[in-house]
């Protein structure tokens, strides 16, 4: 790694924003297209407090597709998140018979899932 | 137009005399979760006020400035009426005292009458063996509530309030929760027992 710090940070952000992915982030549209979640206050996205203690580990692979071997490393922890997150809830849900699969899995789309509502 | 009374100096401090705790209006909420009267007299507002959005707007933010704005979903409104706390509302045409209970007429609403002033806020101090708590479930850490519950069960199990924020216009006492706890203890099966449906159409 040539910068190991902004590797590391580019991991916890990549991470965060797939938390609020998962959890947060929904765009809602009414019946002419107009998008409704327009502002912060809206389109939520996590915070510090929403952040989880993150411990990132590297395995070094070198490209051959760059003298120095090294690749684009941003956004790297963006993929990972969303899954961990929805298999964990589904592995909460399992118990009860409902599972989810469409993010963000918001309180309402639990509850839907359980029947609830 | 408006009025900047940041530095009026009337409606500020906390005190407690003659059983009722008095909090100045311009009380931060950050004051409020470190004030030792507030702590002592009125604990649920000190378990209120971190609840309250981050310490950024803690810092700013008013006790008078939450009441007079009267989100449905905010959490001092709700402590005011689960406590049954006075306000006081000094106008140039004299001074009136409103129960909390009076004072949320709706969302964003209140019985306010133009010319009017929060100056202060009267909670009556807790007695011995009171249980004073607040919870609520929000989606994001200092959100305002999805749902919230602030709690006062008296000595004795007696004068029991149940107040739910977010969920309705205002926030408003459960009676018939209030009324199925009242004289019981505080146990998982006494809660349970009063029934979701019953605090829904309270």
């Amino acid at each position: 790694m040539i910068n190991p710090l902004l590797v590391d940070e580019q991991v916890r952000g990549g991470i965060v924003q797939g938390i609020g992915g998962a959890l947060y982030g929904h765009c809602l549209y009414d019946g002419r297209g107009n998008l409704l979640t327009t502002t912060m206050a809206d389109h939520l996205v996590p915070m510090s407090a929403e952040m989880p203690d993150m411990h990132v580990g590297h395995v070094e692979t070198p490209t051959r597709e760059s003298l120095l071997g090294a690749k684009g490393a941003g956004e790297a922890g963006t993929a990972g998140a969303p899954a961990a997150i929805m298999n964990a809830i589904n592995d909460a849900l399992r118990p009860l018979g409902a599972r989810v699969t469409a993010q963000p899995f918001t309180p309402a789309r639990i509850l839907a899932a359980l029947g609830k509502v | 137009m408006l009025v900047d009374i940041t530095r009026v100096a009337g409606p500020r401090g906390v005190s407690a005399s003659g059983g009722a705790l008095r909090v100045g209006a311009l009380t931060r909420h950050a004051e409020l979760a470190r004030d030792p009267l507030v702590a002592a007299h009125a604990p649920m507002l000190a378990e209120a006020a971190p609840l309250i959005a981050r310490p950024a707007i803690r810092n700013r933010g008013t006790l008078g400035g939450s009441l007079a704005t009267a989100d449905p979903a905010a959490e001092l409104p709700a402590c005011a009426v689960a406590l049954g706390a006075t306000l006081v509302l000094p106008s140039a045409r004299g001074e009136r005292r409103v129960p909390a209970e009076g004072f949320f007429t709706g969302a964003m609403s209140t019985v306010l009458a133009p010319g009017e002033v929060v100056a202060a806020v009267e909670f009556p101090v807790a007695r011995d063996g009171e249980t004073q708590r607040i919870a609520e479930i929000t989606r994001r850490s200092g959100d305002y509530a999805m749902a919230g519950l602030c709690l006062r069960h008296g000595p004795g199990m007696r004068d029991t309030r149940l107040v739910f924020f977010g969920v309705g216009d205002a926030p408003r006492p459960s009676r018939a929760a209030m009324a199925a706890l009242e004289g019981r203890p505080l146990t998982p099966e006494s809660v349970s027992s009063t029934g979701a449906s019953r605090i829904a159409a309270a």
